[in-house]
Formats: structure tokens, sequence, C-alpha cells
């Protein structure tokens, strides 16, 4: 009986050492590409007519950016109105507004008159998996000012988006 | 000659070629010892990453050789794919399934539950040498950007444990 018992605990000493653990590490790893853009826009060009009476414009556009941490977005108004081809630095105000669906908006109150330029607001927002799987977005411009004088009034608007 | 010399002769005789092969001993024994050391192992001969790049779903197949009843303990570090620019640690959850042709063996884990160790059971079956297959299968697909990783410990040990399925 002594010598059976022994046995046994030999043997459970034998299979329960891990002498043949064979340890082994499996890697799981993926890569995401960062993609951060607005895009979608049909056209460069936004034509109010005649700027004597308030006009306004509306453009659809998508927004992107995968980055965990969100986006940043930036409206820049170049002149800082709609400016007068014939008289230099004189610039009509408007309003833009960046709509991205159910997101806040971002809006640019073009503050017209001489001297401003490149005046821009900005607008972060949260990652999200809509954001990073890309969304619809608006971009309306409202012109607040009529203009006395004949001629061509133009600014360019930019749209700028940066991950966070 | 007479019987009686015949009979002497014949004993001496007898004796004479007999006598090498005279043993003292009254028993025979003999002590038969044989062994074969305990190996399990698993060998991945395609590599041992799992690239999740783009895709759901990802196999990797492995060879394994165990001459014991096995246990194969499994544990994630991560508990999940992570995404390592993100100081807050953002996960994709997946789930982890290992197949084992000989043992029968199909399991499957969430990977959260792998955070502490998971054991696969042969139920008493000795394999010797098989085949099986791991499986990957992420909850969402890699969205947002950047380099995922995740490490899934694997030890194969002979199992004192053999429970009969």
């Amino acid at each position: 009986m002594k010598k059976l018992t022994f046995c046994a605990a030999a043997i459970t000493a034998v299979l329960a050492s891990p002498v043949s653990a064979a340890p082994g590490d499996v890697q799981l790893v993926g890569f995401v590409s960062p993609v951060c853009e607005v895009s979608g826009l049909a056209t460069q060009l936004l034509d109010f007519g005649s700027v004597d009476t308030i006009q306004s414009v509306s453009i659809g556009m998508s927004m992107k950016c995968n980055d965990v941490d969100g986006a940043t977005v930036k409206l820049t108004s170049s002149e800082g109105g709609l400016e007068s081809d014939d008289s230099e630095d004189y610039a009509l105000t408007y309003d833009a507004t960046f709509t991205p669906a159910g997101l806040p908006a971002l809006v640019l109150n073009a503050p017209g008159g001489p001297g401003l330029n490149d005046v821009s607001v900005t607008q972060s927002y949260p990652g999200s998996a809509t954001l990073a799987t890309g969304i619809a977005a608006t971009l309306d411009v409202v012109t607040t000012e009529t203009a006395a004088w004949a001629g061509g009034y133009s600014d360019t608007l930019t749209v700028n988006i940066t991950s966070n | 000659m007479s019987n009686k010399d015949r009979f002497i002769n014949l004993t001496l005789w007898l004796l004479f070629v007999f006598m090498p092969f005279h043993v003292d001993a009254t028993t025979l024994s003999m002590h038969l010892h044989g062994q074969i050391d305990n190996r399990c192992e698993i060998n991945f001969n395609s590599g041992n990453v799992i690239d999740l790049s783009g895709r759901k779903s990802e196999t990797l197949p492995f060879d394994l050789f165990c001459n014991q009843p096995f246990n194969i303990a499994l544990s994630s570090k991560n508990g999940g794919l992570k995404l390592k620019s993100d100081a807050d640690g953002h996960l994709t959850n997946y789930l982890f399934e290992i197949d084992i042709n000989k043992t029968k063996t199909s399991e499957k884990f969430d990977s959260q539950s792998l955070l502490s160790p998971n054991s696969v059971n042969s139920f008493g079956v000795i394999p010797f040498t098989t085949q099986g297959e791991i499986r990957i299968t992420l909850e969402n697909i890699l969205l947002f950007a950047g380099q995922y990783s995740d490490v899934v410990e694997i030890d194969i040990y002979p199992s004192i444990h053999n429970v009969t399925k």
C-alpha cells in the first residue's frame, strides 16, 4: 500500500510539473491610415448674382476624420468679406455657416469694411464613429450687406480640417 | 559392465555436461524499464502574427503535438486590440476562437474575458499529431487611424485533469 501511494504521488508530481510547457504568443496587429478631409464640393465657385440685394447660396459637402481625438474645422475668409474689385479693401459683410450633420454649426461673420484679411473661426469636434466614417455637411453663405457701388465683389472662403 | 556401472557412468557424464550451466539461484527476475518524456507544443508554421488591417476576421493555422492529454491556457494582454496613439486606450473587442481537429475541441472567448486566463481541455484525448486553427473576428472593423495591437499568450501543457468527454 505504501508503494502504491508513493507511485501515485510520483506520477502526479511528474504530470503536474510544467516540464513540457511550450509557451507561445500570437500577435494581433492592425493599421488604419489617417483620413481627415472635407470633400464633395460640386463647384468651387459660389455665385451670389447681383449683390445690391441680400443673397444666399448653399452647397452640400461631406466631412470625414478618423482620428480618435476628433478634428478641428477652421473657416477662413481671405478678404474679411466680399471685396470690391474697384475699391481695394472695401468689402461687404456676409455670414458663412458650416453645419456637419448632427454636430454644432460653425459660423463665420465676415466683418466687411476696409482692412481685415484672413478672418477665421474654429470649432473642435470630438472623435466619433460617425465622424470617422464620414458625415454630410452644408455650407450656407448669406450676404448681410448690400453693395452701393457697381463692380465685382469676391472672396475666398477656405474650409480647413485637421486631426486633433 | 553391470547396470550399476552404467548408471554411475551416465550420472557422471550428465554432471560433467551440465556442470557449467548450473546456477545456485532459486529465482530469476528481469527488470524492464522504458520512458518517454512528456512533449506538448504548438507550431505556427505561417508565423505568429494575425494582421487585421482592413478586415474583420482572420485565421491562423497551427500544428499541435502532445503525447499526453493537455490543457491550453489562454490570456490576452489588452483584452482587445488597443490603439497605440490613444492615451485613453481605445479598445476594439474581438472574438477568439480555437479549433483542434483530433480532439474535436472548439472553444470561443470574448477578448475581455481573456484578461484573466482561460483554458481549453483535450477531454482526455491524446492527440499526438494534429492540426488546429485560431480565428479572430473583430466586433467592429478597425475605425480610427493608427496602429492596433494585442498579444494572446498560449501555453500548452500536459493535463492532470483528464475529463472524459
